[in-house]
């Protein structure tokens, strides 16, 4: 299933609704759909605020199952941003840091199995993020 | 669609006051602002000691603990230390089960307590 839309940030509730009713299409339990929806929200916000400076981009998600996996493609025509690359925050009390920046990415490795970054031919990002065995098989 | 944050303030009176802010709907990148607008308007007003009453948020994201960390700075700038460990001004009334795993998921509950009913959140401060 894919979506592709223009959207600020007003889209994100569009697009947790669209992953949510995807992630379930495919037997995924409610956990396993709330820490998609909840990885994609956390990637998208970034796009759109990092990405596209807080304006309205191009996002295209597509969910699909390989196997037991869950799929979440995010590609967007933003500037090259590669949240992968960033480092874990150092532990420690969060409100003490001095810039809060880093707790979306810190998510969406928390919630999904697998995380991996390209740049595309188009200039553009594709985020693909993976949870595993979480696909039920139809019967 | 879009996301939008209802926020009703009222004042309960403990051993100080607090300003109790009840929220309803979604905590996302695109309503964050709003709680803390909210927040620094009531701070600049003379608000000392927040609790941010949970109980009406469907979804909350990470742009949610930015806006309690950007509330905890302002309430309390000078508390940051090694000794202090919970906030003292910053507190949250009933975080549902997938709020509660979000805080603790990046340390942030055990930094802002929760309380499951609103008398004694309001008495602990």
């Amino acid at each position: 299933m894919v979506l592709s839309i223009i959207t600020g940030l007003d889209g994100l509730d569009e697009i947790r609704n669209f992953v949510e009713h995807a992630a379930r299409s495919h037997g995924v339990s409610p956990e396993a759909v709330s820490d998609v929806r909840l990885a994609v929200d956390e990637a998208v916000a970034n796009i759109i605020m990092h990405g596209y400076g807080g304006e309205a981009g191009k996002i295209e998600v597509e969910v699909t199952a390989e196997g037991g996996d869950l799929l979440v493609n995010l590609r967007d025509d933003a500037v090259p941003f590669d949240p992968t690359a960033r480092a874990e925050p150092a532990p420690g009390n969060p409100l003490e840091r001095p810039a809060p920046g880093g707790f979306g990415v810190q998510l969406m490795r928390k919630m999904m199995d697998e995380i991996s970054y390209r740049s595309t031919t188009t200039g553009g990002n594709e985020l693909i993020l993976k949870k595993l065995d979480v696909v039920q098989a139809r019967r | 669609m879009s996301s939008s944050l209802d926020i009703a303030v009222s004042q309960a009176e403990g051993s100080v006051s607090v300003s109790v802010l009840a929220l309803k709907g979604v905590l996302d990148a695109s309503t964050q602002k709003e709680l803390e607008s909210k927040a620094e308007e009531l701070i600049g007003g003379g608000t000392t000691h927040i609790l941010l009453d949970m109980r009406g948020v469907s979804y909350m994201s990470s742009a949610g603990l930015r806006a309690m960390h950007a509330i905890a700075g302002k309430l309390s700038p000078e508390e940051a230390s090694e000794t202090a460990i919970k906030s003292s001004r910053l507190k949250l009334l009933s975080p549902s089960e997938d709020v509660a795993k979000i805080l603790k998921t990046l340390g942030f509950d055990a930094y802002l307590e929760s309380f499951d009913d609103l008398n004694s959140a309001v008495a602990s401060f």
